[in-house]
């Protein structure tokens, strides 16, 4: 079964290089071609103000330099209300222990479908006052609505979407979901693929205000690094229907306190049917849990070469994503590094091992000088082939006194898939949103405005320039936008997995939220086609193993696909 | 006990040459105060040589009163100082030498690899600068300066100074190492492979350039060639972590699963005492008074079996605080694995003296008794250590085979 959605909004194709010539001459604007069109003519505009979206980040620091103050938060995009149109909930921090600034709890702010976004926050119930990390976003209760858990430093929150509209109600303790760790990264996924999702929730450490040791970079204080503290275990909830969840942790095999697990992503990564699961760990090795498909998980992350980079270094990784960069049907993993490290690929080589091919992707000089936070693969510039974005920002607002050769605030990046297994840094041509340094983290993507390209929010950190960027210019190419359904599979079809094939160009990619850094993604699943106008066939392996095939389907479509046994 | 550490208000280092002394800890380089017409330069070369940097340092200051302008002399205070992990002192004491001598490229070129050790990067690449503009062909300043640029990602630069270096010295094997890991960031494969080889060529006992050649071997995919080379490294040098690392993942490509896995265990375990040490180092460069944490250090050493090194620890440990009890009972094991038995027996009471309630000690000192045959002497040792640890499981084990030793002494009587 299928259906369409009318895409709603013009394309705006050129809109950049016209402003360009107006502005700065004949000269100006054909360099200013030359570099758009090395960034797939892709601009991306820094829309906040224009959209409405006022929010204030609060790090809570007051000197004393306690550990969560740095790490930043998260955002999601979230149809809260089933409109059609991605709102968007922004997390924030808190206060701590010597901060006496003002507070505000996660916002939420409503997509009116023209561009604008209004705050409605205190109407959707859904303003948590915890100091706030991350957001998942999934149908728990298979009620055909979003709803919500907050990750936090303290106890965690699952807010329910009571009717489908954008109202919701804590259920955290009816669900039994409130783990008191630092929770850092949450993510939804029918882990069991018996019809629902479950939970995972990523910790990074046991930090206590009550016992904030003093770390110095230089003469001067610095947060701690990661190993001053012991990690903290992630928690499997597996969801048992009205009798809420269970914390499976131990009987899953994810029991591991021996990590500092700051991102979770769910994947199949072995092309066996299940999702397996991808912890990037701060300074310790990564973890590969396997899904074993009986309830239970082997972690085998040394041994299949994503533990530690191809130099035997355990990195200090922040974000991760899954994708099928080389579009060779295996996904591969793309980690947010620290300043100094490259951030690193590594190809899956569909045998059981991973290649970090870091430099030879000439991914590596590039990231060198940045910290990392997020990196996220995504299609923007609709040619097929799988991008890189990464935000980067320093954790130490005083970095710059104990390491003048780095700053605080610094750019993001943008990375082009040439299709040819490298990539080329296209940040530079990428618009004006691309060119600000800030204290970037957190980020999430989206096609907000329904166009057919995917736009992207960027939270910060430090200050409370938190960035809307629209994509202009990505629906040049052609575009296939998803969105599942299952019946047998769990309702939103998480973790279906995707073969596209259109002419020479095949994509295999998964439907997913929960990718980047403590952010929960649209669940559509976007494809970029380039100039191709059909996709010869679209095949849907879903959850529950019912495979389903579309054959000729036209591009620049938003499509419903409904999990049928027969299609 | 390890982490009680007990602090004093800045012992001499008379005080602590005599407590070494008494102790024979000194015997293996000669006494504390040497030959009577020893200059202290000559005094703080011998010390450093025997790992007792503070000592060195006294001696090297005693020198600088009488010759206070001698460049070479801050040079070696310097050299001192940061053996003893004093970096901020060693970057004063370098800081005087080039303002003394100017032109000291070799010393600029110590100060930058200070300065990076603590961060200060601009302050190093400006050292540098002036080294390799004061002496062209300073091969040793190229090459710090590559790994400067290397840090901060700008691979042709690091290419380039590596090159300036190599050039200056063909044999010089640590610049071409460093060389080959530049270009393997560039991806020329080949270009490493040629720097590596001309790396082994220079010295081929270094394990860090087999295993090099190893990994663009396993680069290649060819990992039997691979295989061969990074064996040859961890036999050059079993405590190389990343030569096991390579090694267990071009076993795991070769289907050699157990063998991987092993080699792959044999890296952790070495890559976590690595990182150990790097944080206590870094620790110690905040906190350079704590004693516990050079005891930490050297125990991790011993574990490694790099006794040496964990001697001159304990030794630092017990500069620190002279009654740490610990570091004395760890330095007697080590006198006792090189058969130094009166030493090492030394060196276990000198740890009762500092902390009677110390049970390790008494379990040592009665398993020398043991050895001495003396049953009634080691069975009163055991039983001290069993009243402030009575729980102790082997000294209750101990303290049962002295108590049936002792029968049989004095036939069941």
């Amino acid at each position: 079964m299928q259906s369409t959605d009318p895409s709603p909004a013009g394309r705006r194709l050129g809109r950049g290089a016209l402003a360009s010539v107006c502005w700065l001459g004949l000269l100006t604007a054909f360099t200013t071609v030359r570099a758009q069109e090395a960034a797939g003519g892709v601009q991306f505009a820094d829309v906040t103000v224009e959209a409405g979206i006022d929010f204030t980040y609060v790090n809570g620091a007051s000197g004393q330099k306690f550990m969560p103050e740095a790490v930043g938060s998260g955002a999601a995009f979230v149809d809260a209300d089933g409109d059609g149109f991605l709102d968007l909930y922004v997390v924030n921090g808190a206060a701590l222990p010597g901060y006496d600034g003002p507070t505000a709890p996660n916002a939420m702010f409503h997509n009116s479908g023209d561009g604008i976004f209004e705050d409605v926050t205190t109407q959707s119930g859904a303003g948590d006052e915890g100091f706030g990390m991350a957001a998942a976003v999934g149908d728990y209760d298979s009620d055909g609505d979003a709803d919500l858990y907050v990750a936090n430093y303290g106890a965690n929150v699952l807010f329910r979407n009571e009717d489908g509209r954008g109202n919701f109600a804590d259920v955290t303790v009816a669900a039994g979901v409130g783990d008191p760790g630092w929770g850092t990264n949450a993510v939804f996924v029918d882990y069991d693929r018996d019809g629902d999702i479950d939970l995972y929730v990523a910790n990074y450490m046991s930090f206590s205000v009550d016992d904030n040791k003093e770390c110095f970079g230089g003469k001067v204080r610095s947060y701690c690094g990661p190993t001053t503290y012991p990690g903290q275990s992630g928690v499997l909830y597996r969801n048992d229907g009205d009798a809420g969840f269970a914390d499976v942790t131990e009987a899953a095999g994810l029991y591991n306190d021996t990590g500092r697990q700051l991102a979770a992503v769910f994947g199949d990564i072995d092309d066996d049917g299940d999702q397996d699961l991808f912890v990037a760990n701060d300074k310790t090795a990564n973890f590969l849990f396997v899904n074993n498909d009986d309830g239970t998980f082997t972690e085998t992350g040394t041994i299949a070469g994503v533990a530690y980079s191809e130099e035997g270094l355990a990195e200090s990784a922040m974000g991760a994503d899954l994708g099928d960069y080389d579009n060779d049907g295996s996904l591969d993993i793309i980690v947010a590094t620290f300043q100094w490290l490259p951030n690193t690929l590594y190809r899956n080589d569909a045998d059981g091992f991973f290649t970090d091919i870091t430099f030879d992707a000439h991914l590596g000089a590039a990231s060198v000088p940045f910290l990392a936070m997020t990196s996220a693969f995504f299609d923007y510039d609709n040619d097929g082939h799988l991008d890189i974005m990464v935000t980067n920002g320093h954790l130490d607002d005083n970095v710059k006194d104990y390491d003048p050769s780095t700053t605080y605030e610094q750019l993001n990046q943008l990375f082009r898939n040439n299709g040819d297994g490298t990539f080329t840094e296209t940040t530079a041509a990428s618009g004006p949103g691309m060119q600000v340094k800030r204290v970037s983290h957190g980020a999430v993507f989206g096609d907000y405005d329904n166009d057919g390209d995917i736009d992207v929010f960027v939270s910060d950190s430090a200050s409370p320039q938190c960035t809307l960027l629209r994509n202009d210019g990505g629906n040049h190419g052609n575009f296939l936008m998803i969105r599942t359904r299952g019946t047998l599979s769990n309702r939103e079809g998480i973790g279906a997995r995707v073969r596209a094939v259109a002419g020479d160009l095949v994509q295999t990619r998964e439907i997913r939220r929960g990718y980047g850094y403590m952010g929960s993604n649209d669940v559509r699943l976007h494809l970029g086609l380039g100039p191709r106008t059909r996709v010869d066939s679209l095949q849907i392996r879903w959850p529950s193993g019912i495979v389903q095939t579309l054959v000729d389907v036209p591009a620049g479509q938003f499509l419903n696909i409904e999990e049928t046994a027969a299609p | 006990m390890k982490g009680s550490a007990k602090r004093m208000s800045s012992p001499t280092i008379a005080q602590h040459a005599g407590v070494l002394l008494c102790l024979g800890l000194l015997s293996a380089n000669g006494g504390a105060a040497g030959n009577p017409t020893e200059t202290d330069a000559d005094a703080g070369e011998r010390l450093m040589l025997s790992g007792r940097y503070p000592e060195a340092v006294t001696a090297f200051r005693r020198a600088l009163v009488a010759d206070p302008d001698s460049a070479p002399l801050h040079a070696r205070l310097a050299r001192a100082l940061a053996e003893d992990e004093d970096l901020d002192g060693a970057v004063r004491a370098y800081e005087r030498t080039v303002a003394l001598a100017p032109a000291d490229a070799d010393s600029r070129t110590r100060l930058a690899i200070i300065l990076t050790r603590l961060d200060r990067f601009e302050e190093a690449l400006a050292n540098l600068q002036i080294a390799v503009e004061l002496v062209p062909d300073h091969a040793w300043a190229y090459d710090v300066l590559g790994k400067l640029h290397f840090r901060e990602g700008r691979y042709n630069d690091a290419a380039a100074a590596y090159r300036r270096a190599t050039e200056a010295d063909a044999d010089y094997g640590e610049a071409w190492f460093d060389l080959g890991q530049t270009l393997l960031r560039q991806t020329d494969l080949e270009g490493a492979e040629s720097a590596f080889g001309k790396a082994v060529a220079a010295d081929s006992s270094d394990a860090r350039f087999h295993d090099a050649l190893g990994f663009v071997h396993y680069k290649r995919r060819d990992y039997q060639a691979a295989a061969g080379r990074l064996v040859r490294a961890v036999q050059l040098n079993p405590l190389y972590a990343r030569a096991h690392f390579n090694l267990g993942n071009a076993y795991l490509r070769l289907g050699r699963r157990d063998e991987g896995s092993a080699e792959l265990e044999t890296f952790r375990l070495l890559d976590d005492q690595e990182r150990r040490i790097r944080s206590l180092k870094n620790t110690i460069l905040k906190t350079p008074e704590r004693a516990e944490l050079y005891h930490d250090m050297a125990v991790i050493f011993g574990q490694r079996g790099e006794f040496e090194k964990a001697r001159r620890r304990y030794i630092q440990a017990v500069t620190r605080d002279p009654n740490f009890a610990p570091s004395y009972h760890n330095l007697g094991n080590i006198q006792l694995r090189n058969r130094q038995l009166r030493e090492a027996m030394g060196l276990f009471r000198r740890a009762l003296r500092a902390d009677s309630t110390y049970a390790p000690a008494y379990l040592s000192l009665g398993n020398m008794y043991m050895l001495r045959r003396q049953p009634e002497a080691a069975l009163q040792s055991y039983r001290r250590g069993l009243r402030f640890d009575p729980d102790n499981s082997e000294l209750l084990k101990r303290a049962a085979m002295a108590t049936e030793a002792l029968a049989a002494s004095t036939g069941g009587k």
